[in-house]
């Protein structure tokens, strides 16, 4: 699926000048938010993974929006687009269809963890 | 200038918070809107407002709504950030209150332009509001001026509204804010000077 526009040139799961230019350039505070993040990720998963397994159109939807929001400040644009898809198809109730990109959003947030786990991470070309 | 900042996504929030405050602005933070409710609606409250639409309690079009159905404490500039991109979304934002709405994710250059014409219309409109009571209290003044004022045709004195006799100088000060300085004018002069001129033995 790396035809797809929201994958960074270099293949890294976050466009790296996108998510500076949202913090005036500050690498440091970058790192505050992405800390943040990784905090509250394996909760934030949980929840919405206990909420596609009871079919919760509602927490599934609001879940997958409030890991939408934080995705989309860190500039991980697959993942983040990966995320709307699920919030949309959790309002129709095609769970049948959410759990499809469920598997595919869980595999991109460990790609995107790993990303942030390499200590040279805001060092990647850009 | 102060800006309060309502969004549950706590990356989001923090982002908003330092960029804000290192932007010269005052951030005051919630993580909902039943929150930001109290704060606009409490004493004080900020001028700006960056109202994420999807929160816990009450949406941002939630709050706008609210904001604007409250009797009014002065100017309030709302912003509504929304990833929905849909124009009947924003068209709803706009009628129910919103001022301006910025779609997620947003670049924050874009966002400051945005709080910039905020605090440009929110400053023109407490001039504007300013300028409002220094007219009606003037006008207050001219008003009480208006009508027939009886004035004795013998002494000159006017009556004012309690049934009181008073000079002219005096009730036109009381109600137009006029100060008078005290002189004689050439007639009066003579006529005033005439008695002395008199007994002093010059002719007149």
């Amino acid at each position: 699926m790396n035809d797809d526009r929201s994958v960074a040139p270099d293949g890294s799961p976050i466009q790296l000048d996108v998510a500076l230019r949202r913090v005036d350039g500050d690498a440091e505070f970058l790192g505050e938010l992405v800390r943040t993040f990784q905090d509250d990720l394996p909760e934030r998963l949980h929840t919405l993974r206990e909420a596609i397994l009871r079919r919760d159109q509602t927490e599934t939807a609001r879940s997958a929006h409030s890991l939408k929001g934080s995705l989309g400040v860190l500039a991980a644009e697959r993942a983040r687009t990966l995320a709307q898809e699920l919030e949309t198809l959790a309002g129709t109730g095609r769970f049948d269809d959410v759990a499809r990109v469920w598997a595919t959003l869980e595999q991109e947030m460990v790609r995107l963890t790993a990303f942030f786990t390499s200590p040279d991470w805001k060092k990647r070309p850009r | 200038m102060r800006v309060l900042v309502a969004d549950d996504d706590p990356l989001a929030r923090r982002l908003l918070e330092v960029t804000l405050t290192r932007s010269g602005y005052e951030v005051l933070a919630v993580a909902d809107g039943v929150e930001a409710w109290d704060v606009l609606h409490g004493q004080d409250s900020p001028t700006l407002a960056l109202l994420d639409w999807m929160m816990p309690g009450l949406t941002g079009v939630d709050v706008c709504r609210k904001v604007r159905e409250a009797t009014p404490r002065g100017p309030i500039y709302l912003i509504v950030v929304t990833s929905k991109g849909q124009t009947e979304d924003v068209v709803n934002a706009l009628r129910t209150g919103a001022d301006d709405y910025i779609t997620k994710p947003f670049e924050i250059e874009e966002l400051r332009a945005r709080l910039a014409v905020g605090e440009r219309l929110v400053t023109l409109q407490q001039q504007l509001a300013d300028r409002v009571r220094a007219l009606e209290e003037a006008l207050a003044h001219v008003q009480q001026l208006q009508g027939l004022i009886p004035i004795c045709a013998w002494c000159g004195q006017v009556r004012s509204d309690g049934n009181y006799w008073e000079q002219v100088e005096s009730y036109l000060a009381k109600r137009s804010g006029l100060q008078f300085t005290h002189a004689i004018c050439p007639p009066c002069r003579v006529k005033a000077s005439a008695p002395l001129r008199r007994d002093a033995g010059v002719e007149t």
